[in-house]
């Protein structure tokens, strides 16, 4: 287990070195450069030419790239914003925060809402409420969250003046944004949760379970919920990891100080440094989130861990016989 | 493979029809309202997109007529006009082609690329399997949105651009998927019997590997077409997708954004547009899922 976990980890490294190359190149390929917009028409081509070098504009890319690597290997350093002058792994981690507190408030709303109107749909498949839920969840999967959080803005902040029209620090700000991000990912848990509790009412072992006189509650509880668990939770880890980046829309309409609006605002000033270092950041903090939920995935899962520890003992048997 | 069956009875032959899988699935869909739904909404936005072509001119759409400005929706101007006085109803028919384009086209170059190589990598196996896979790896490392934000600045805004970095987001998932699907019908047994028979490697490959290993992927592309089309209008929103004066959905709601108390009907009508399109791709997507997953079958 130990084994499966620390190749796990070190598979990491040579995946997210190939991530700064992907990224640095992308951003790097990109039309129109951060000296662009510094150019004034009373510049001479000389000082035009000087800007240009002082961001080593003037040398090939791959030159660039190993300087930017052998900054952020060395030193940690992911280089400065070329438009604030911030340091980049600052600017990210200073607002991290209220992108991930934004996350994990649409996650909870969603989860609330999710898990127990997925078990209610799989309790009364085929009838009519149903396909009521099922018809929500295709709703919320269906709508576009800066929609909806422009009609909520429309009703709520403009009409009846109840809740404000972007951060300002106080709970109020959260209520908007909050039902925008949870909508659309309580419709994805509501389905998963209602599939995979279908999926495993099949299964034999609630027969046996039943026949050996097991009251239904227990059945539904011990038996159904707990097998069913595994792939919802496996799906909120990829929901969790996704919020953590996907929520730029919905940051940008209510000038949210997050993670997601800086890297908007850095690709329009077409701030290289700061595009690439909070793309990287954030692949970086979304590969570490699913690495955690495979490996707790692979301690929770019996079938897994036996699986594993099978596999383990017949190598040995085998090397043993040879 | 013939397409009957003849066996022989004391009462002379039994021929059975074999039903070909598209009219099974067309049966099944047919019985399944949502689908039926989903089909005929997704029918009359293709409708909307090519009547749009006949009717109107790039110009009608973008067009300055200052003394029109924010008109409520009326039976002149079905939902209303902007701030420079275009027709919001015009506006939402001629942008229809932008979102079907992103949402069949992204998913196309999805689709294609990512089955021809995820079929390599499954087929062939080895060392090109690991490289197809680790690449696959480096790929998903980095959330979609971001990808895609990023893809696009790289190539610049425009539909084509748009239409191309949604598609490059998604191939990751289509090559694993069709590797998976791949492998598992790899070890058939009519595999063998074409190997037995003598029949070359790439033949096998194209004629009984890859149609049998359609389903999960054709289930897997009706269900992106929804996203992909929800993407195309967030990067919209955002402004990395089509260039301003051009109608597309998500810039549409973008651009109401500022007159939201004014004229609410710039916002409201584009999405409800764009929810009703991704609701039928979803529902038709579920219809397709329950008619193709043999796990589903009774």
């Amino acid at each position: 287990m130990l084994r499966y976990a620390i190749i796990r980890i070190l598979w990491l490294i040579p995946i997210l070195i190939c991530v700064t190359f992907i990224v640095f190149t992308l951003v790097d390929f990109a039309p129109g450069t951060v000296v662009d917009l510094m150019i004034t028409p009373s510049m001479t081509p000389e000082q035009i030419d000087e800007l240009k070098a002082e961001y080593d504009l003037d040398k090939p890319m791959i030159y660039r790239y190993g300087k930017y690597m052998y900054n952020l290997v060395t030193k940690g350093d992911l280089g400065t914003s070329q438009m604030s002058k911030e340091p980049v792994a600052f600017a990210f981690f200073s607002r991290m925060w209220y992108s991930v507190s934004l996350s994990f408030s649409g996650l909870i709303l969603g989860v609330i809402i999710a898990i127990p109107l997925g078990i209610l749909a799989a309790k009364v498949a085929g009838t009519i409420w149903d396909n009521l839920i099922t018809a929500f969840t295709l709703i919320g999967l269906s709508m576009p969250g800066f929609w909806l959080s422009l009609m909520l803005l429309r009703w709520f902040t403009f009409k009846i003046k109840l809740l404000p029209s972007g951060y300002d620090g106080t709970w109020q700000c959260y209520v908007i944004p909050t039902v925008a991000a949870g909508l659309t990912l309580s419709s994805i848990v509501c389905r998963q949760t209602r599939s995979a509790i279908l999926e495993v009412s099949k299964q034999d072992y609630l027969r046996t379970a039943r026949a050996k006189g097991v009251p239904e509650r227990q059945v539904t509880i011990r038996h159904k919920l707990r097998n069913a668990w595994i792939p919802i939770i496996t799906q909120l880890g990829g929901l969790v990891a996704g919020s953590l980046a996907g929520n730029a829309v919905i940051e940008q309409i209510f000038t949210w100080p997050g993670t997601g609006r800086l890297l908007v605002t850095a690709i329009n000033q077409r701030d290289e440094m700061m595009t690439c270092g909070l793309v990287i950041l954030t692949a970086t903090m979304f590969s570490i989130v699913l690495l955690i939920v495979d490996i707790v995935y692979a301690l929770v899962d019996p079938r897994i861990k036996s699986a594993y520890v099978r596999s383990k003992k017949r190598k040995k048997k085998g090397a043993a016989a040879a | 493979m013939s397409k009957k069956a003849a066996f022989a009875t004391p009462d002379g032959p039994i021929v059975y029809k074999k039903r070909s899988r598209l009219m099974e699935t067309w049966n099944s869909l047919k019985t399944n309202p949502g689908a039926v739904f989903g089909l005929i909404v997704v029918a009359l936005y293709i409708l909307m997109m090519l009547l749009s072509f006949v009717l109107y001119t790039r110009e009608d759409v973008v067009a300055i007529n200052g003394k029109e400005m924010f008109l409520r929706p009326s039976a002149q101007h079905w939902f209303g006009t902007d701030e420079k006085g275009r027709d919001v109803f015009t506006r939402i028919m001629y942008g229809s082609r932008y979102s079907l384009a992103v949402g069949f086209g992204a998913v196309g170059i999805g689709l294609i690329i990512g089955v021809i190589i995820g079929a390599i990598s499954g087929y062939f196996g080895g060392a090109v399997d690991i490289l197809i896979m680790r690449f696959c790896d480096v790929l998903s490392a980095i959330p979609g949105t971001l990808l895609c934000m990023v893809l696009v600045a790289a190539l610049g805004p425009g539909l084509i651009n748009l239409l191309v970095s949604i598609g490059v987001t998604s191939i990751a998932g289509y090559i694993r998927l069709a590797r998976a699907s791949v492998l598992a019908t790899r070890g058939n047994e009519y595999v063998e019997a074409a190997r037995a028979i003598g029949m070359s490697e790439v033949r096998i490959a194209l004629t009984q590997v890859l149609p049998n290993s359609l389903s999960p992927l054709i289930v897997a592309t009706s269900g992106n077409i929804a996203s992909c089309i929800l993407s195309a209008a967030g990067l919209s929103f955002l402004g990395f997708g089509v260039p301003v004066p051009l109608p597309e959905w998500g810039a549409l709601v973008s651009g109401g954004r500022t007159y939201m108390l004014k004229a609410p009907w710039m916002t409201t009508f584009p999405g409800i547009f764009i929810m009703v399109i991704t609701f039928a791709c979803a529902l038709l997507g579920d219809g397709l899922r329950d008619a193709l997953d043999p796990r589903l079958k009774k």
